[in-house]
């Protein structure tokens, strides 16, 4: 039976930007490049994108872009800001629909891996602009255009 | 591959270590490994952890850093695995002290762990368990987080501090352990 013979580890508990200054540089580019609208700004440690995104329809959502303590093996999470967006699949349940219980969008199936290491927020929000269309058109419809997971 | 239930940690040789360790030195990072095994029955998945030990004692402290010393702990390791023979115990991950506004893996701790999963010194073939102790206000929290090897995300996990003899339920539940 193999056992473990244990290596030089080293446990450090900077922020992902401290650790990795290329990174953000490389998030800040493409987000001002794509969505210059956005502004990052810090809340506590954490940084978030801020911004505006119109749809197709012409209604304005602001919305918050959080990034996690270990972006970018996590994907950032992106909350609407002005309008609340509650998108009930079950209110008696308090179920959401496409949305987790703390309001964040649910933009990534987390079994698929469709959030790449490599993706940045722009992506993100991309996928954010997205995820409005398709919750405009459930509000009109009543169908959620594309695959859902659940 | 298996992500642990539920994870029972023993009292007197691995909570109780931890707790002493983490407030020896509060303003600084500190942690140690931790010695159990995981048991997969037809209900659940539990890792019990028997044992934890500190950085070893020339480790450097740092406020935001914790570099343990790998032969001290490497020793510690392998009288654990002596003492509990019998149940076929094993390094199952490391515990480390945060700040308290920190109460999750962190991003350098989640790189450390995708470093531990490609050393195949390493024989960790579901995951790793790494909790974060918090020390604030005198007291301790223990946060339980595994990293299951299929995901590689930190996964809160419930623990509970067993205060009676951890070997009559390592026992148990190693006839129930379908892969024995």
């Amino acid at each position: 039976m193999q056992r473990t013979q244990l290596q030089p580890s080293r446990w450090h508990n900077q922020l992902w930007y401290q650790a990795n200054p290329a990174r953000l540089l490389m998030e800040r580019k493409a987000v001002e490049s794509r969505f210059p609208q956005f502004a990052l700004v810090r809340d506590g440690e954490q940084l978030v994108w801020m911004g505006k995104l119109t749809t197709n329809r012409g209604e304005v959502y602001e919305i918050a872009l959080y990034y996690p303590d270990d972006f970018p093996i996590s994907p950032p999470r992106v909350f609407p800001i002005v309008p609340t967006i509650t998108s009930w699949k079950n209110e008696a349940a308090g179920e959401l629909k496409h949305q987790y219980a703390d309001g964040a969008l649910c933009l990534y199936d987390p079994k698929d891996r469709t959030f790449n290491q490599n993706s940045t927020a722009a992506t993100v929000i991309a996928v954010a602009a997205a995820w409005l269309f398709a919750y405009e058109t459930w509000l009109d419809s009543g169908e959620w255009p594309g695959l859902e997971a659940d | 591959m298996a992500m642990p239930d539920h994870v029972y940690i023993a009292r007197n040789d691995a909570y109780e270590r931890i707790v002493a360790e983490a407030l020896r030195v509060p303003e600084h990072e500190t942690g140690g490994i931790l010695v159990g095994r995981m048991f997969c029955t037809n209900s659940a998945n539990v890792l019990v952890v028997a044992a934890a030990s500190g950085p070893g004692k020339p480790a450097p402290a740092y406020a935001d850093m914790y570099v343990p010393d790998t032969l001290a702990r490497q020793r510690e390791l392998e009288i654990w695995r002596a003492m509990f023979a019998p149940h076929r115990l094993d390094y199952v991950g490391e515990w480390h002290t945060h700040p308290a506004i920190h109460p999750r893996p962190s991003y350098g701790d989640t790189c450390q762990v995708n470093a531990i999963f490609a050393d195949t010194a390493y024989q960790l073939p579901d995951g790793i368990f790494t909790p974060i102790v918090i020390v604030e206000h005198g007291s301790c929290r223990l946060h339980g987080f595994y990293y299951p090897r299929e995901t590689r995300h930190p996964t809160a996990v419930e623990c509970t501090v067993i205060d009676s003899a951890i070997e009559p339920l390592m026992r148990h539940l190693a006839t129930l352990d379908e892969g024995k």
